[in-house]
C-alpha cells in the first residue's frame, strides 16, 4: 500500500516537549524528514531519543520515518510501544491501524481502530479509517463468498498515517498532500479559438494515444496523459503499472476511433468517442471522455471518463 | 484487483445489449463492493431495488451494505438469517458474477449445433453447471451466441429419469408451444415455452415425465435462486420476455447440457464433415439398392417404431428387390451433437424418395451413434 506522506506542523497543544531548544530540535528534525533526508532524520532523531528516550513527538515521528523508510515492523513496534506508555493518544493507535493493514491485517487494524475510537469517541480520522478497514473486509468477505481472487486488492485501501499527535484534537481528517492533479481552470463560458492550435490537433492527439496503444508502446501511451494525471481511486504509480500490465499482457491490441467529437475551449478541450478495443484477450466497445489540456505545447490528457 | 474483474468492469461499462439492466446492475454492485466501494455499491443496489423491489438478492446485498457501515462483514448474506436458502442466494450471486467474470472464448462453440437448416433462425444452449442459458443465432449455418440469460433448474439437478424426480432433463428438445400469462397462474409469471420431453430417445429409455418449459418467475420474486424448479428452466420475467423474440414455437431446438462442451470452430468443422459424411453416405447406399450396403447403417439395436433392427432389415431386403431405381434427396438437414454423449448425435432433415413405384416426402429424425468408430443410426422417426 502506498502510504501518501504530508507534512502537518507539529501541534503545539500537546506539552510533551517542554524545552524550547528541544523543541526546536524537533522541529528541525520535522523539517529534514519534511524534505525527504529519511535517513538524516531518523540518525538525529535517534540522538534525540537517547537523551530523552520517553519523548513522544519524537518517537511518533520515528515511527513516521520508519513507516516511509518501509521498515513497516519496526514502525509497528514503535507505535505499539507510543500506546502503551501513552494509551490516551489516539494517533498511534491510528497509525498502528494503517500499517497493519498495509500489511492486510485487517482484523488487527480494526482492533487497534477501536482503541483510538475508545480513547477518543468523536476522533473522525479514526471513524473514517474505520470505515475503510470495514470496507475491505466486506470486499475480502464477498471475493471469498463468491469465489474471487481478492489478491492484490490491498492496494485499494487509502488510509493515511496521522502527521502529528494532537490529542485527537483535530477533526480534520488527513489530508492528501498538495501534488493531486492540478485540473484545468474553468474556463469562461465564452471563449475564442486559439488560432495557434487548430482543432485537427486534438484528433491527432487523440490517434496519437490511441496508436501507442495498440502498438503497446507503453511509454508513448503513458506520455500522452499528463504528468499530474491520476484517477480518482489510485496513485499515478499504481495506476502506472496496471496500465503497463494491461497493455503488454495481450499479444495485440487493436484501438479504433470512431464518431469523434471535439469540444476544444482555449487550452483545453473535450474529446468524446466511441473506443473499439480488440484484443486477443478480450473485446469491449465504449463511450469515452478524454479531457485535454495544453501543457508545454501539447495537448496532454488531464482526465479520462469512461461512460 | 484480478484480471477477471477488470475484464467484468470493461463489459460493465461497454454495457451488451443483451444483459438486461437488473443483471448489469447486481453485477456492478457486487463489482463494487470486491472494489471496497461501498457507497456507489449501496447507491447502485438502491436503484435496482427501487426497479425491481422483489429481487431478493439485491435485498440481501443492501442488508449487507448497511451491516458493513458498522461492523465486519464475514461474508455475503451477513445480514441474512440463516437458512438453506441463504446458500442458494449466495450461489445465485456467484453464478451471476461468473457470467460476468468467465469471459467464454469468443473462439469457441458449443461442441453440439453442426448444422441448423436455413429456417431455424436460433438455437438454445443451456449450461445448467453456470445457471445460464445462451442463444444463438444461425448465421448460414454458423452459430453466433447474441444473447444470455441467468436461469433455476430443478431442485435435484440435472438428468431427469422419471416423473417428480425434480430433474431437468439433459438432451435436445424443441420448442412446441406457448402459453401466455392468461392461461397460467402466477407461479410462470411472464409466460411459458413448451418442450417437447421426454422425446424418442428419452421413451426408448424409459424416461418418464411431462410438462418440462422454459417459462418466467412468480411476482414475489424478481428470480429463483439456482436449483428451485421441478424441471423446468426458469427466467426472470423480463428476460423471458426478451427470450421471445428468438423464439419459434415448433422449430427452435433447446440443448440442454450439464456442462457446456465448448470446443474450437475448426473441430465443429470436422465432426460436421464427418456426419454429413456419413449421412450422405448412407443416402447413396440407399440410392445403390444393395440392400446389405444400405443396412450396414443401422446398428443391430437399431428401432423405429414397433420394427426392431432384423424386422427392418427384412422389409428393406424385400422392398429393394422391387426397384429398379431409387433417389434420395435430403433438404433442410441438421446435424447436432447430444450433450453430455460425445458419439451421439440427432440428425433430421426432409427426405425426397422417389424410385420406379413409389414416391413420398417425408420428415425424419433420427439418432445416430458412433460403434466401433463408425456413426449408425440406433433410433428413426418419421413424423
Amino acid at each position: 500500500m502506498a502510504l501518501p506522506r504530508f507534512f502537518a506542523a507539529v501541534a503545539l497543544c500537546l506539552a510533551v516537549s517542554a524545552a524550547s531548544a528541544q523543541s526546536n530540535e524537533v522541529q528541525d528534525i520535522n523539517l529534514q524528514f519534511r524534505k525527504g533526508d529519511l535517513a538524516g532524520a531518523l540518525a538525529r532523531a535517534n540522538t534525540f531519543l537517547a537523551k530523552n528516550p520517553k519523548d513522544a513527538q519524537v518517537r511518533f515521528l520515528k515511527g513516521l520515518i520508519l513507516a516511509d523508510l518501509g521498515k513497516t515492523n519496526d514502525a509497528i513496534a514503535l507505535f505499539t510501544g507510543l500506546t502503551e506508555d501513552y494509551p490516551e493518544l489516539p494517533e498511534p493507535y491510528n497509525n498502528l491501524a494503517v500499517l497493519y493493514a498495509s500489511q492486510s491485517k485487517y482484523e488487527a487494524a480494526k482492533n487497534a481502530l477501536e482503541q483510538a475510537i475508545r480513547t477518543h469517541p468523536s476522533y473522525a480520522t479514526a471513524h473514517e479509517n474505520l470505515g475503510d478497514i470495514y470496507a475491505k473486509m466486506a470486499s475480502i468477505a464477498y471475493d471469498k463468498a463468491l469465489a474471487l481472487d481478492s489478491k492484490n486488492t490491498a492496494a485499494q485501501t487509502k488510509l493515511a498515517l496521522i502527521q502529528d499527535i494532537t490529542g485527537g484534537l483535530s477533526r480534520k481528517p488527513a489530508v492528501k498532500p498538495a501534488v493531486a492533479a492540478a485540473k484545468p481552470a474553468p474556463q469562461p463560458p465564452v471563449s475564442k479559438p486559439v488560432a495557434a492550435k487548430p482543432a485537427g490537433s486534438i484528433e491527432s492527439a487523440v490517434n496519437a494515444w490511441a496508436e501507442a496503444w495498440a502498438r503497446r508502446d507503453v511509454d508513448a501511451y503513458l506520455a500522452a496523459y499528463a504528468p499530474d494525471f491520476s484517477p480518482s481511486d489510485m496513485a499515478r504509480a499504481d495506476w502506472e503499472a496496471l496500465r503497463r500490465a494491461r497493455i503488454e499482457a495481450p499479444k495485440s491490441i487493436s484501438v479504433d476511433i470512431l464518431n469523434l467529437n471535439v469540444e476544444q475551449q482555449g487550452t483545453t478541450a473535450t474529446a468524446t468517442f466511441r473506443q473499439a478495443y480488440r484484443s486477443n484477450l478480450l473485446s469491449s466497445t465504449v463511450t469515452k471522455t478524454l479531457k485535454f489540456a495544453q501543457i508545454d505545447g501539447q495537448w496532454r490528457i488531464v482526465d479520462e471518463i469512461p461512460h | 484487483m484480478t484480471r477477471a474483474w477488470l475484464a467484468a468492469l470493461l463489459l460493465l461499462t461497454s454495457a451488451p445489449a443483451a444483459m438486461a439492466d437488473a443483471d448489469r446492475q447486481l453485477a456492478a454492485s457486487l463489482l463494487a463492493i470486491s472494489q471496497s466501494r461501498l457507497p456507489e455499491a449501496l447507491d447502485t443496489v438502491d436503484r435496482l431495488i427501487r426497479t425491481h423491489p422483489n429481487f431478493r438478492l439485491a435485498q440481501l446485498i443492501k442488508g449487507d451494505l448497511l451491516l458493513a457501515r458498522a461492523q465486519p462483514l464475514r461474508t455475503l448474506g451477513d445480514a441474512g438469517r440463516a437458512s438453506g436458502e441463504l446458500d442458494q442466494l449466495r450461489e445465485e450471486a456467484r453464478q451471476r458474477v461468473r457470467a460476468l467474470t468467465e469471459t467464454l472464448p469468443s473462439e469457441k462453440l458449443p461442441a453440439y449445433l453442426l448444422d441448423l437448416p436455413d429456417d431455424i433462425r436460433h438455437a438454445l444452449v443451456v449450461d445448467a453447471s453456470r445457471s445460464r442459458l445462451y442463444v444463438y443465432e444461425n448465421r448460414a449455418g454458423l452459430p453466433v451466441r447474441v444473447a444470455d440469460f441467468y436461469v433455476t433448474i430443478g431442485k435435484a439437478g440435472i438428468g431427469k429419469q422419471k416423473e417428480g424426480d425434480n430433474r431437468t432433463p439433459v438432451g435436445i428438445y424443441t420448442v412446441n408451444g406457448y402459453k401466455s400469462p392468461r392461461e397460467l397462474s402466477d407461479f410462470y409469471g411472464s409466460g411459458a415455452w413448451t418442450l417437447t420431453y421426454p422425446n424418442e430417445w428419452d421413451q426408448r429409455q424409459g424416461r418418464t415425465g411431462h410438462g418440462i418449459w422454459i417459462h418466467g418467475s412468480p411476482s414475489d420474486t424478481y428470480s429463483r435462486v439456482p436449483r428451485a424448479s421441478e424441471g423446468c428452466v426458469v427466467l426472470a420475467n423480463d428476460d423471458l420476455m426478451r427470450l421471445g423474440r428468438y423464439m419459434q414455437a415448433g422449430k427452435t431446438p433447446v440443448v440442454i447440457a450439464d456442462s457446456i462442451d465448448w470446443v474450437a470452430y475448426e473441430a465443429l468443422d470436422s465432426r460436421r464433415a464427418e456426419l454429413a459424411t456419413a449421412l450422405d453416405v448412407w443416402r447413396t447406399d440407399w440410392e445403390s439398392r444393395d440392400a446389405g450396403r444400405l443396412l450396414a447403417h443401422y446398428s443391430p439395436s437399431f428401432r423405429s417404431g414397433r420394427q426392431d433392427f432384423a424386422a427392418f432389415a427384412a422389409s428393406k431386403r424385400k422392398v429393394n428387390a422391387g426397384k429398379t431405381w431409387i433417389k434420395v434427396g435430403l433438404d433442410r438437414i441438421g446435424l447436432m451433437l447430444y450433450p453430455e454423449r460425445p458419439d451421439f448425435a440427432l440428425v433430421s432433415f426432409e427426405q425426397n424418395y422417389q424410385s420406379n413405384n413409389l414416391s413420398d416426402r417425408t420428415v425424419k429424425r433420427q439418432f445416430w451413434s458412433r460403434e466401433n468408430g463408425r456413426w449408425k443410426i440406433v433410433h428413426e422417426t418419421s413424423l
